[in-house]
């Protein structure tokens, strides 16, 4: 899942920006509104931290302006908790809200739940046949058994198994599993299918030679 | 005709007697008690208060009107009847014969005879008396007439009486009825209470209307001043169609609401600045806390956020010893301490304070200072030059100027700080004193700014009396001037 992050306070940029990859995000940070509004416009994000007192455009304006091309969640992080500005804030398109000082449980936890019901799964829980993902725990069971992935491999999972019956490209693999401080290499994508296949059974995952990856 | 007349220590009025001091009547009393209660009535009454007033002024003037006309009307009647009355009786003495001194005989005229042997209720009669004050002669035998006291002319019964002094010690009396004046009095003041009733009961009418109309914005006035409130500061009262003293009114009403609501919408605007302020560094702290505590780290990882967190808790105290400052300034209870003093030792003192950061920042600091004398807050007036060089410093470019220069003008101390730094643009500068007003958000909070050393400074300035100034160019520095008096 990959988040874009936009604050422009140096040390809660890069406090939230850690958190949110230590909890399996990948995550694109921005200083300012017109650096969060061009990286919203141009990538697919999963979800967008938006920060509303922004320098140079804020984060007002940047929602608006995303709203025109594009869907994705956004969660508005305020230091104004006025009902005034929550509404405005959901009214001008924002999928939820939180307030500073915040709980960094509570946002990532937020912002899952957000996700999920971007995919119109509102439920945490995944089946797919016998293996069975919990989006919030982040743990993956096989027959009941519990299955060790490493963070790229769940990311992976929890990408294809949120887009199931749908064809996800590498590129989409690109987009969302890895963040901007990441190193991306094509045939890594390669590895982690195999391990997933190996892990959790061959069949699983559908290769779609040329195009992508699919789970039915 | 009028008269007061004193009656068991009371006075009454009479008619006509206008000078008479009834202010110890019980009636008084009781009118003053009356008229204390119109005035401090409620303001709901207003409208009846006026009417009330305006009734007894419309009463007395149409009291007087009145009586004024009636007595004139009454007293040229009589005078025409008395004027009757003294020309038969001057010639009823010339038909006084005098056969004596002290005796006489009457011997009237035809027409003498013919005037008063009329009939009527007004018939005018005659008597003649002799100096003993013997009947000698009247018009009618059955009439029976008090022997009058001394010559004139008087009223008795429906009558007027005219009596003088005929040859021999003769008294000649001749009176005549008056009903038919009574009767046109009578008339005369019935017109006069008909008319004076209608015309005081339609003005009363027009009046309550009237009072009514122009009371009316009054109600309109209180009624949008009612709905004012702190919750509500939006109303205004319709000053369209308000006559121009109400009108008037009701604008100074609605710049009072502007200027209430100018108020609270910068207390709310600071509120939400001053929380916003504490807000971020704090949430800073606590994300900072919830990951480092999330599991074990490195020592370097607590070493860096234990700085993130002291970094943030060191923004939340200047913008708390700020917002403290301020707060005892608006309150003020925030009291100078003046002292005489020379201003350029102490200007030397706070910019050597601030030489290392200028090295650290590459930037060069000059001071030409002129000695001045002056009674200031010897530690606010080190705050004031330590915030505006301070400034100066942190938004200066690497390799940049700072000039502090002190000197004397029109008998003033004028401190003058220059900076060739990135300069404010033109639109920011009337803000840059507003609290929590910052031209480059990023770099004033990198910087460690509170968004308030402005704010204070002016407060500063002008609790001594003195003016701040700025001119500023983008890109070729900041100029501030600040101008003292001596104190």
């Amino acid at each position: 899942m990959k988040i874009l992050l936009v604050e422009d306070e140096e040390d809660l940029l890069q406090v939230i920006g850690t958190a949110l990859r230590e909890s399996g995000f990948s995550v694109d940070l921005a200083a300012d509104g017109e650096t969060g509004l061009a990286k919203g416009e141009s990538e697919d994000y999963d979800a967008i931290v938006l920060d509303i007192m922004l320098p140079r455009l804020d984060g007002w304006a940047v929602l608006s302006e995303l709203r025109k091309t594009k869907t994705t969640p956004v969660l508005l992080l305020t230091a104004r908790d006025a009902v005034t500005d929550r509404v405005e804030g959901l009214n001008r398109g924002a999928d939820d809200y939180l307030t500073k000082p915040f709980d960094l449980d509570e946002l990532i936890a937020r912002l899952r739940a957000l996700i999920r019901r971007s995919v119109g799964s509102p439920s945490p829980i995944v089946t797919l046949g016998t293996v069975e993902i919990d989006t919030a725990a982040r743990t993956v069971t096989k027959d009941g058994q519990p299955v060790e992935l490493s963070a790229k491999e769940y990311a992976l999972l929890e990408l294809l198994a949120l887009h199931r019956g749908r064809l996800v490209t590498r590129t989409m693999i690109y987009e969302h599993i890895y963040g901007e401080e990441d190193d991306t290499l094509s045939n890594v994508v390669d590895v982690y299918v195999s391990n997933l296949r190996r892990k959790l059974g061959g069949e699983l995952i559908e290769t779609r030679r040329g195009q992508g990856y699919i789970i039915r | 005709m009028t008269k007061g007349v004193r009656e068991s220590g009371r006075h009454y009025l009479v008619i006509g007697h206008w000078s008479l001091d009834i202010r110890h009547s019980d009636l008084f009393r009781h009118s003053d008690f009356v008229i204390r209660a119109f005035l401090t009535m409620p303001f709901g009454s207003l409208r009846l208060k006026l009417l009330i007033w305006y009734a007894a002024a419309l009463l007395a003037v149409t009291a007087a009107f009145g009586s004024l006309l009636y007595l004139d009307f009454r007293r040229s009647l009589y005078d025409e009847v008395d004027g009757r009355l003294s020309r038969q009786a001057t010639a009823l003495a010339g038909s006084i014969q005098p056969e004596s001194e002290r005796s006489f005989y009457v011997e009237l005229a035809a027409e003498q005879v013919a005037y008063f042997d009329q009939d009527g209720e007004s018939a005018p009669y005659y008597a003649i008396w002799d100096r003993a004050g013997q009947l000698v002669d009247q018009s009618h035998p059955a009439l029976a007439i008090p022997v009058p006291a001394a010559p004139g002319a008087w009223q008795r019964g429906d009558g007027r009486e005219h009596a003088l002094q005929g040859p021999a010690g003769s008294l000649v009396l001749v009176g005549q009825g008056t009903h038919e004046e009574s009767r046109r009095l009578a008339r005369l003041l019935a017109i006069i209470l008909v008319v004076g009733s209608a015309v005081l009961v339609l003005t009363l009418a027009a009046g309550w209307f009237l009072t009514g109309r122009a009371l009316a914005p009054i109600k309109r006035i209180s009624e949008a001043a009612a709905t004012v409130s702190a919750s509500n500061l939006a109303a205004r009262i319709d000053v369209a169609e308000m006559e121009t003293e109400l009108g008037e009114l009701a604008t100074t009403i609605n710049s009072t609401f502007d200027r209430l609501q100018g108020a609270f919408d910068q207390q709310t605007q600071f509120t939400a600045d001053a929380s916003h302020e504490l807000r971020t560094p704090l949430s800073i702290v606590l994300a900072q806390a919830d990951l480092t505590l999330k599991r074990v780290r490195s020592v370097p990882e607590y070493r860096d956020a234990l700085e993130t967190i002291r970094r943030s808790a060191r923004r939340m105290k200047s913008v708390v010893e700020g917002l403290l400052v301020l707060a005892r300034a608006d309150t003020g209870a925030l009291a100078l301490v003046k002292e005489e003093m020379d201003l350029a030792p102490a200007v030397d003192d706070a910019c050597r304070l601030l030489t290392p950061l200028a090295a650290e920042r590459g930037v060069q600091l000059e001071m030409r200072l002129e000695p001045f004398s002056a009674w200031v807050d010897r530690e606010r007036f080190a705050e004031l030059v330590a915030n505006l060089v301070g400034n100066a410093i942190r938004y200066n470019r690497e390799g940049g100027r700072v000039e502090v220069r002190l000197r004397r003008q029109n008998g003033e101390a004028l401190l003058e700080v220059a900076d060739t730094g990135i300069g404010i643009p033109e639109d920011e500068l009337p803000h840059i004193f507003e609290r929590f007003y910052r031209v480059d958000k990023a770099r004033s909070r990198a910087l460690g700014g509170s968004g308030l050393g402005l704010a204070i400074t002016k407060w500063v300035v002008e609790a001594h009396g003195g003016k701040i100034t700025v001119a500023s160019k983008v890109g070729a520095g900041t100029t501030f001037v600040v101008v003292l008096p001596r104190g």
